[in-house]
C-alpha cells in the first residue's frame, strides 16, 4: 500500500464526508417540509432516495419486482410517518432502517422465501487462503467469484455488506439501521467474508491444515448470532 | 500477518483489527482509531491482504448495486397509491368512530325497534278506543260448510263416513258443491288453508253414489276409485 494511495483515499474520504454532511442538512430541511404535507418536497426526497433504496433492495431481495414494490412501500411509510421522525439519527439511517425491515417482511411474505435461506444453514466448506497466495488467479475470475459469493450471502449479511461498501456506513450506523448490537454487525460481516473466501477457494483442503484466517467469535456476541 | 500471529501478545489486537477492516476500507474509522489501525497495518501482512481483498469486494458490490433514477411516472403512481391508502384509512377511521359512538349511545337497530314498537302500540290503542261498543262486521270469508243451525237432524250424522277431498284447480264453488251433492253428502269442514274439504256421506247413502241418471250400489273401494279418476278432484281419501 503506497503513501500516495493512502493520501488519495483520505482526500476521497474527506470529500465523501463533506457530501454526507451537506446531504444531511438538505435532508433535515426536506423532511420538515414533507412532515408538513409538502408534496413537492416529498417528490424531491423521493427522487433523491429512490436510486439508493432501489439498489439496496435489489441487493437485499435479489428479486427486481419485489424490490420495486418494497421501495414504494418504504417511501409511502416515509410520507405517512414523516411527522414521527425525531431527528435522533440521520434521515437516511431512518429510511434505510424502514427499508431493511420492510425488505425482510416482503421476503417472509413472498412465495420465493426459499431463495433467501440463510447461508449459515449451509454446511461450511473447508477453505484455504489460495486467493491470497496465488497471483496467477486472474482478476476477472476473482471478481466473478466474488460476485457469485456476494449473491450467495444471507439477506442480513448482504445488508451489512451493501451498507458498508455502497452506502459507506460505519458499523454503529449499520447497527442502528438493522436494529441490532454493533457486535452482531461485525459477526455478520465476518460470516460474509468467510463465505466469500469459500467462493474464492478453488480446491478446498481440510480446515485443520489451512492457515488460521478467522478470528474467534467475541464472547459477548448475541446468542442468536452464534453458529 | 506472520509477525502479528507469531507474537501471541498481539493476537487479540490483530483479530480486533481484522474485524473492523471493512470499515477502514469504507473510511468510517476515523481519528485515533484510524491511526492505530494504520500502525498495525504497516506491520501486518494478513491485514494488508485482507484490505486488498475488501477493496475488490467493495468494487464488485458497487458494480452490482447500480443506482437508477426512477421513471418519471413512478412518483405519480406512488401518490395515487398514497391517496387510495388515505381514503381506505379515512373510511376505516370513520367506521371506527361510528362504532365507538354507537357503543356509547347504543346500536341504531335498537332505537329503530323501540320506535317501531311505540308506533304499533299507539295505532293499536287508537283502534281499540275507536271500535269499542261498535257492532262487529260480518266476516267476508266463509267456508263451504253448511251452517250447523241449518243442518237437519238426520241419521246421516250418526252413521256417516267421512271423505277428505281436494278439488282440482279451476273448479268453481258451484261445481264443488254439485259434486258433494252427487255423493249424497255435505261439507262438514273446509276448505282449509290447504284447500282440504271434509265431506260427510249420509249413512243411508254410504257406499252409494249417483252415477249420472243411473243409480247403483258401489262399494267403498269403487267409490274411491271413481272419485280419484274424477278430473274435478286432486285428492280423495277416507277419514279413519
Amino acid at each position: 500500500m503506497t503513501e500516495q494511495h493512502t493520501h488519495h483515499q483520505s482526500q476521497q474520504q474527506l470529500a465523501g464526508q463533506r457530501s454526507r454532511v451537506d446531504d444531511a442538512l438538505d435532508d433535515d430541511a426536506l423532511i420538515d417540509d414533507v412532515a408538513a404535507g409538502d408534496r413537492d418536497a416529498f417528490e424531491r426526497l423521493y427522487r433523491r432516495y429512490y436510486p439508493r433504496l432501489s439498489a439496496y433492495l435489489h441487493r437485499l431481495l435479489n428479486a427486481p419486482d419485489l424490490a420495486e414494490e418494497t421501495v414504494d412501500d418504504v417511501m409511502l411509510a416515509v410520507w405517512q410517518g414523516a411527522r414521527r421522525f425525531r431527528k435522533r439519527s440521520r434521515l437516511s439511517t431512518w429510511i434505510f432502517g424502514i427499508a431493511y425491515r420492510k425488505g425482510l417482511k416482503a421476503m417472509r411474505r413472498s412465495s420465493r422465501w426459499w431463495q433467501w435461506r440463510s447461508v449459515e444453514d449451509i454446511p461450511a466448506i473447508p477453505v484455504r487462503d489460495s486467493h491470497l497466495e496465488a497471483p496467477i488467479l486472474d482478476r476477472l475470475v476473482l471478481r466473478s467469484r466474488l460476485s457469485s459469493g456476494l449473491g450467495s450471502l444471507s439477506p442480513e449479511q448482504r445488508a451489512v455488506v451493501f451498507l458498508t461498501f455502497v452506502e459507506g456506513r460505519s458499523y454503529q450506523e449499520i447497527a442502528k439501521i438493522v436494529g441490532c448490537p454493533v457486535n452482531t454487525v461485525k459477526t455478520r460481516m465476518f460470516h460474509a467474508r468467510r463465505r466469500l473466501r469459500e467462493q474464492l477457494d478453488n480446491a478446498p483442503v481440510d480446515r485443520q491444515d489451512a492457515p488460521v484466517d478467522r478470528p474467534e467469535e467475541p464472547a459477548d456476541r448475541p446468542e442468536e448470532e452464534k453458529e | 500477518m506472520t509477525q502479528a500471529l507469531g507474537n501471541p501478545r498481539d493476537l487479540a489486537g490483530h483479530r480486533q483489527w481484522l474485524e473492523v477492516a471493512p470499515w477502514y476500507v469504507n473510511g468510517t474509522i476515523e481519528g485515533d482509531e484510524r491511526a492505530a489501525f494504520e500502525a498495525h497495518l504497516a506491520g501486518c501482512a494478513e491485514c494488508q491482504r485482507e484490505i486488498e481483498l475488501l477493496r475488490t469486494v467493495a468494487d464488485v458490490e458497487k458494480t452490482w448495486s447500480s443506482a437508477v433514477a426512477p421513471h418519471p411516472a413512478r412518483f405519480e403512481s406512488l401518490m395515487s397509491k398514497a391517496s387510495r391508502r388515505d381514503r381506505r384509512l379515512d373510511s376505516r377511521l370513520r367506521s371506527l368512530a361510528r362504532d365507538a359512538w354507537h357503543e356509547r349511545r347504543g346500536a341504531p337497530g335498537m332505537w329503530l325497534a323501540v320506535a317501531a314498537q311505540s308506533v304499533l302500540v299507539g295505532v293499536l290503542l287508537v283502534f281499540l278506543v275507536a271500535t269499542r261498543g261498535q257492532p262487529r262486521e260480518q266476516a267476508v270469508y266463509r267456508t263451504l260448510t253448511t251452517p250447523v243451525e241449518e243442518r237437519a237432524p238426520s241419521d246421516t250424522l250418526l252413521g256417516g263416513a267421512l271423505l277428505r277431498l281436494v278439488f282440482a284447480e279451476g273448479v268453481t264453488e258451484e261445481q264443488a258443491l254439485a259434486l258433494v251433492r252427487e255423493l249424497g253428502g255435505r261439507v262438514l269442514t273446509g276448505p282449509s288453508p290447504l284447500g282440504v274439504v271434509t265431506v260427510e256421506i249420509a249413512a243411508t247413502t254410504r257406499g252409494a253414489a249417483l252415477d249420472g241418471e243411473r243409480r247403483r250400489i258401489e262399494t267403498p273401494e269403487d267409490l274411491i276409485a271413481r272419485l280419484r279418476s274424477d278430473p274435478r278432484l286432486r285428492f280423495v281419501t277416507w277419514v279413519e
